[in-house]
């Protein structure tokens, strides 16, 4: 049973417009992008043939040019702003619809509480990730259309911005793509996390455009946290905004295992919680 | 008459009633004022301000918004967040309303009276006096701290504590030492106009695209000064008032005028056509 009605909700949030719609919205996004960052390889390209000195290959490689390797333009701005909402709005709200309209009582009638809130926990967090990651996927083969894939080297870490004490710069000058691989994969987990909580707050709101920008907030006071903890420039301090340390490279401070995997788990523990044990114990009929 | 009936309701049910109209405003300005009041005090107590900071200080802290962003690879972009979340709750805030009346209670007055101009007038006038209302609360919580604090109430603003706090590199401004009105004004005018623009947007897209497309909007107008971009009226730093290079106070004026009166009349046309039968 609970193999059948995994299959079914997470054929319902990936065959869904909204999905579709985000992302389509978050490819459009990334070409901007894209555009943007082509063109300056290409002006960087000519320059260098003009000029006949070092080309610098390594400080412009696909690595330091796609969305999630450079912290500087409009579409990386835009994209690590309005990703809550992207990853929100494929299937974060469908547990408000279904109680709406009834489809909860039928469903659990058929399946149980536990296995319809565990197939509805996977499918959200799921579409969140894919969402979130098939985007900067996207970003990151159009832009190997145009850019080669050269290893960086740690001479140019003031064009890559990735620094000795970057999260994983050893990687990034070694195994570039594996690097690139590890990204995807906290982002696809942060961000399944981030769906997971619109579908917590499902359980407290009947609106379900309400629940999908909800999480906005929620990360964007973490977010507004840093003001109160970064309050001097003397202390070497780690990124605890999901907004920038989801990003592959950094836009100021350094991303740390510590504050992602503690923050990973507050979440986990949170949507799982409202979603299996808070909503479980609550009468749906 | 049935007009001021509906604005009575709109106004009641909107925002007397909408709690989170009421408690956001003073949770954001109490939170920025902790903030901003301990950042004045650590750059005082380090000597690099020479004097307290006033309420203009304040003011500028929660609408200045950002200066000129130059994108290069050691440099990136890092939006203001303070004036996001000020100028980005009250669209959210006010997001629900006109859609929870349309398809609730709202509906059947408006069969009953068959006059959709009057109740989309209605909900233009809640939406700009519930905007203003959230931004007047906003300061008015500024306010009343500064009073409870003792500290300076005044227009006055200081530029070292400014260039300090937002972080002014070689950025040229302009040596200002109090606020005038129209600085004062013109943020508002443009939140009401973008809070006018999206509930408009909510009749073609769905509610949460029109908040997106906002979202948007404040972003990219945070990365580039433009005066294409609405959102640049809406930030103190960018006026070429404070900014050299900045934008100008009176053509924010008539953008934001024109703006929200387009949006209205943008959404009275849609809405005559809208199938308030349709659930959402």
């Amino acid at each position: 049973m609970l193999k059948r009605m995994i299959r079914l909700e997470v054929h319902k949030a990936l065959r869904n417009k909204l999905f579709y719609a985000s992302i389509i919205v978050g490819c459009a996004i990334t070409i901007i992008a894209l555009i943007y960052n082509v063109g300056i390889y290409q002006d960087a390209f000519a320059m260098m043939n003009i000029a006949d000195g070092n080309p610098e290959y390594e400080g412009f490689s696909l690595f330091n040019h796609w969305i999630g390797g450079e912290p500087f333009s409009l579409g990386t701005a835009i994209y690590f702003f309005v990703f809550p909402l992207l990853v929100a709005m494929p299937y974060g709200w469908s547990y408000c619809e279904e109680k709406q309209c009834g489809y909860v009582k039928e469903a659990v009638v058929r399946s149980g509480k536990k296995v319809y809130f565990l197939s509805k926990y996977i499918a959200i967090f799921l579409s969140g990730g894919l969402a979130m990651v098939i985007p900067l996927v996207f970003n990151f083969l159009t832009t190997a259309m145009f850019i080669p894939a050269v290893v960086p080297s740690p001479v140019y870490c003031t064009s890559t911005g990735v620094f000795f004490n970057s999260l994983m710069s050893m990687l990034y000058y070694s195994m570039p793509f594996l690097y690139v691989l590890f990204y995807l994969a906290i982002d696809f987990v942060f961000c399944g996390l981030i769906a997971c909580f619109s579908y917590g707050v499902t359980c407290f709101v009947r609106n379900r455009a309400i629940a999908v920008i909800l999480p906005l907030f929620f990360l964007l006071a973490l977010h507004y946290s840093r003001q109160f903890l970064f309050t001097s420039y003397d202390i070497s301090n780690r990124e605890i905004s999901p907004m920038y340390f989801l990003r592959p490279v950094s836009a100021w401070a350094q991303a740390s295992w510590t504050v992602i995997i503690v923050e990973t788990v507050v979440l986990f523990v949170i949507t799982v919680f409202l979603s299996m044990i808070w909503e479980r114990s609550h009468e749906i009929y | 008459m049935k007009f001021i009936k509906y604005l009575l309701f709109d106004l009641k049910q909107g925002i007397l009633r909408n709690k989170a109209m009421v408690f956001a405003p003073i949770v954001i300005a109490a939170t920025a004022f902790l903030d901003f009041a301990s950042k004045a005090h650590r750059l005082l107590l380090d000597g690099r301000i020479r004097e307290s900071v006033s309420y203009g200080d304040y003011w500028f802290y929660l609408y200045g918004g950002m200066h000129k962003y130059t994108p290069s690879p050691g440099n990136g972009f890092r939006f203001p967040v303070v004036w996001i979340v000020v100028f980005l709750v009250i669209p959210f805030v006010l997001l629900n309303y006109p859609f929870k009346d349309l398809y609730g209670v709202g509906q059947q007055i408006l069969v009953g009276s068959g006059r959709r101009t009057v109740w989309w007038l209605s909900k233009c006038c809640w939406n700009f006096l519930g905007t203003v209302m959230y931004h007047m609360l906003m300061q008015l919580t500024g306010l009343v701290l500064f009073l409870v604090f003792q500290m300076n109430v005044s227009n006055q603003i200081h530029m070292d504590f400014i260039n300090l706090v937002f972080e002014v590199g070689h950025q040229e401004v302009w040596n200002r030492v109090a606020l005038p009105l129209s600085v004062l004004l013109l943020p508002v005018l443009v939140s009401t106009a973008i809070s006018m623009l999206e509930m408009t947007l909510s009749l073609f897209l769905k509610p949460m695209f029109s908040f997106f497309a906002v979202a948007v909007l404040f972003l990219a107008s945070a990365y580039l000064l433009t005066p294409l971009l609405v959102g640049n009226y809406a930030m103190a730093f960018r006026y070429n008032w404070m900014l050299k290079e900045g934008v100008s106070i009176n053509v924010g004026f008539g953008v934001s005028i024109g703006l929200l009166l387009v949006s209205a009349l943008v959404g009275l046309v849609r809405f005559r056509y809208y199938d308030i039968l349709e659930s959402e």
